[in-house]
């Protein structure tokens, strides 16, 4: 009971902001797909007779691009948006005895806080993603076959958001100097972030992940239950 | 309570961990833009010299410093001449470089401006096609994989077009997790599928082509599709999308292929940098394997020719093969310094080595063959100079500076300590060569490991500073003996880093202790020296409320 109701303040305080983003990606993504799509040439890869072929020539991209870069932008604030909403805004009102002297115990506090950045970026900005690809299948976008892969790579550049979050939340809550170790959260989420970007396989690129939210999830943890407030 | 005790410490760990390598990487950063700018500094300054030299008029060579300098070429008949270009002062056009030919007696047979020489010399076939692709371009297991690349902007896809009309009919995608190219039409309809076993049906029966080690992607003349070479640690593949044909053209099951020539068999247009004249080179294309083994694989007659080069030959010094396909049969050349080649795993029988090779002349050998339809190798000719010894200042020059292991003294101790594992260099040496087009975290991790190390004496006296600082900082505050040591443990191991990283986790204010006198940190309770506790704030009457109550029980 205490989680819900906790729940429903974070999401109460989150829901404006994450709304703003979902609408931006959305409307964009669109924008970015008709665009491509009156513009759109003929189905024809032109190959020079007579010569070596560079690799770079037979490489196809989707007409994606456009939306790609919208989704890794509009993840990446919106999780270093929550986390300051989340746990740094908490300490320059300073609020958090407000929040943290109740009936309850930090790890429900925590849990709540998760629980609204969860639905907030993988399963909102989720659901908008899906969208968008179901259009661009519809629209035949992905000519002449759906190429899926594009979608779990969608959810991956979300799922980076989700680490961008925890590395905020980590950083507000380290009580370090930001010269000294404070910052280097952020670090690790950058280092996340760039292994993931250099895998060519979706199961690396999970696992890279993975391995960088649970360290990043369990540091959160400990530094929470560990904060005097 | 255990659990979270537990996770505490496991986040600590990670938290360490983690600066340790943020540092790590400030500190590899500074040591390559140090380096990068002082190459590019003394770059510049042998430029400026070089141009100086280039001014003045050209000196008159001796005989034996010409032979060194000229291009040795073979006529089809085994004839070789010396083809030397006189060098001209700078800025004088291509055109006008004064060309000379000697013969074998030092005879001058003919000299001029003009570009094409009276004489037709064999041609050699390209050898390593992949050095004509610059990286990004060619096909290997690289480019795949940057190709496939997770991006900002997704990935990409490897799709090879069939084109007719200026239309494009159908695609072939590769899919690398499978290494097997799916065909499409443009309507969506699947082909099949082309793998090792050529086009198949289903996905089941595609047996996968492998990674590609190196290839070549052309589109013959009049074409509008490519076709494909594409070789694999034990096999070299044809591609033809337009006839949906897998052909293998060499196996070499025991020993993984390393090299890929070709003569003529490409078909390109007469101005590419890879076109042979087909009249004058009957395609052949030649695949090399760890073992040397060389496949010669003739196009027109289908015919593959084995050849095994005796196994001394690979103890040589500068061993260099080269072929040329003519009319009149495949030629072999030669190539190499008659002195044994270094130790590869004794540094000490290295350092003789380096020293015998610099005081001594050494003789230069080419020699041409024909190699038959049996892989029997016939003798033409051989032809020999002599390399004399530089002097020692040339061989100081092209020593690397001073500065460049001063760059590298920061780097830990742990990298040079991994030099002494036995077998270290060969395994750095397969991962080399088997990373070479794949610059992935872990190869780009390797190589800093294996080129920032600084020398033993350096590195440890540089650690023992680091850890008499870490003593020195840490007894007064340390929280407990293990902690300590593992610090202690962590700064031998990566010098300037290690130290750095202790300083970020370790670094509090200190106070005299009121038993000892000497300084200790705040963090803990009791003074590491004597064990005495923090001084306690003294309890005292909280005189000023009760002055004040006493003075107005007195006015009243």
């Amino acid at each position: 009971m205490n989680f819900l109701a906790l729940l429903k303040k974070e999401l109460r305080e989150s829901m404006p902001y994450i709304t703003i983003v979902a609408a931006l990606l959305l409307s964009g993504g669109l924008l970015c797909i008709n665009a491509y799509l009156r513009h759109r040439p003929s189905f024809y890869h032109s190959i020079p007779s007579g010569e070596l072929v560079a690799m770079h020539r037979l490489a196809q991209h989707f007409h994606m691009n456009g939306t790609g870069i919208l989704i890794m932008v509009c993840s990446l604030v919106l999780g270093v948006g929550l986390g300051i909403l989340h746990f740094w805004l908490p300490q320059l009102t300073r609020t958090w005895p407000f929040l943290i002297h109740r009936s309850t115990s930090k790890t429900t506090i925590l849990s709540a806080k998760l629980t609204a950045a969860l639905i907030g970026i993988p399963v909102v900005l989720g659901s908008v993603w899906s969208v968008l690809f179901c259009h661009a299948c519809r629209i035949r976008l992905f000519a002449p076959v759906v190429h899926y892969r594009i979608l779990y790579e969608g959810w991956i550049i979300i799922g980076l958001g989700f680490i961008a979050y925890l590395a905020t939340a980590c950083s507000g809550l380290d009580t370090h100097r930001w010269y000294t170790t404070r910052l280097l959260s952020m670090v690790l989420a950058l280092f996340v972030i760039i292994a993931t970007f250099s895998q060519w396989q979706i199961v690396s690129a999970v696992a890279m992940m993975s391995l960088g939210l649970v360290i990043l999830l369990l540091q959160t943890y400990v530094f929470f239950q560990v904060k005097q407030f | 309570m255990k659990t979270k005790n537990l996770l505490s410490a496991f986040s600590s760990v990670i938290q360490g961990f983690i600066t340790l390598v943020t540092v790590l990487g400030i500190l590899h950063l500074v040591q390559a833009s140090t380096q990068g700018i002082l190459q590019n500094a003394a770059m510049l300054k042998q430029r400026a010299s070089s141009r100086e030299k280039q001014d003045s008029p050209p000196q008159e060579l001796s005989k034996t410093d010409r032979i060194l300098r000229s291009d040795k070429r073979f006529q089809a008949d085994g004839t070789m001449h010396y083809v030397y270009t006189v060098p001209s002062p700078r800025n004088h056009g291509e055109e006008e470089k004064l060309i000379q030919v000697y013969d074998t007696n030092d005879l001058l047979l003919w000299s001029g401006r003009s570009k094409p020489i009276p004489y037709t010399y064999l041609s050699w076939g390209t050898s390593h096609i992949w050095r004509h692709y610059y990286r990004f371009e060619g096909l290997n297991q690289g480019t795949v994989e940057r190709i496939h690349a997770i991006t900002p902007e997704f990935s990409q896809t490897l799709d090879i077009p069939i084109n007719k009309d200026k239309q494009t009919q159908a695609i072939w995608r590769y899919d690398p997790g499978r290494q097997y190219f799916a065909g499409y039409t443009t309507d969506g309809n699947r082909i099949g599928f082309l793998g090792a076993n050529g086009l198949v049906p289903t996905r089941a029966a595609c047996q996968p082509l492998e990674e590609p080690l190196i290839g070549v992607t052309w589109c013959p003349p009049g074409a509008d599709h490519p076709m494909m070479l594409w070789m694999t640690n034990s096999r070299l593949f044809q591609i033809d999308f337009a006839k949906q044909d897998v052909s293998c053209l060499v196996e070499s099951p025991q020993s993984p292929l390393t090299n890929l020539s070709a003569q003529g068999w490409l078909d390109l247009k007469p101005k590419e940098a890879l076109y042979a004249d087909p009249n004058a080179h009957p395609p052949l294309l030649s695949c090399t394997n760890e073992a040397g083994t060389h496949y010669f694989v003739f196009r027109d007659s289908k015919q593959t020719v084995t050849f095994n080069p005796p196994p001394s030959w690979g103890s040589k010094v500068s061993n260099n093969y080269q072929f040329s396909s003519t009319p009149e049969g495949l030629f072999f050349c030669r190539d190499y310094i008659d002195f044994n080649e270094p130790p590869r795993h004794d540094r000490k029988e290295l350092d003789t080595w380096i020293k015998q090779y610099r005081q001594q002349d050494k003789t230069h050998w080419k020699e041409l063959y024909t190699i038959d339809t049996r892989g029997q190798l016939n003798p033409v000719n051989r032809v020999s100079w002599i390399q004399h010894k530089l002097s020692e200042a040339k061989y100081q020059v092209a020593e690397a500076p001073i500065y460049y292991k001063l760059i590298n003294l920061p780097s830990p101790l742990l990298y040079t300590l991994i030099g002494y594992v036995p077998n270290y260099r060969d395994a750095i040496t397969r991962f080399f060569n088997q990373s070479r087009y794949r610059p992935t975290l872990a190869s780009q991790l390797v190589r800093t490991i294996a080129f920032r190390t600084s020398r033993l004496v350096y590195c440890g006296l540089l650690s023992l500073l680091a850890v008499g600082l870490v003593l020195w900082h840490g007894i007064p505050r340390q929280r407990s003996r293990m902690l300590l040591i593992a610090w202690v443990l962590i700064t031998a191991l990566f010098n300037v880093a290690g130290l750095l990283t202790y300083l970020a986790f370790n670094h509090t204010a200190t106070v005299r202790c009121v038993n000892c006198g000497k300084r200790r940190g705040i963090e803990t309770n009791a003074c590491p020296r004597c064990a005495a506790p923090l001084p306690q704030p003294v309890h005292s009457k909280p005189h000023i409320i009760m002055n004040r109550l006493k003075t107005s029980e007195a006015i009243a």
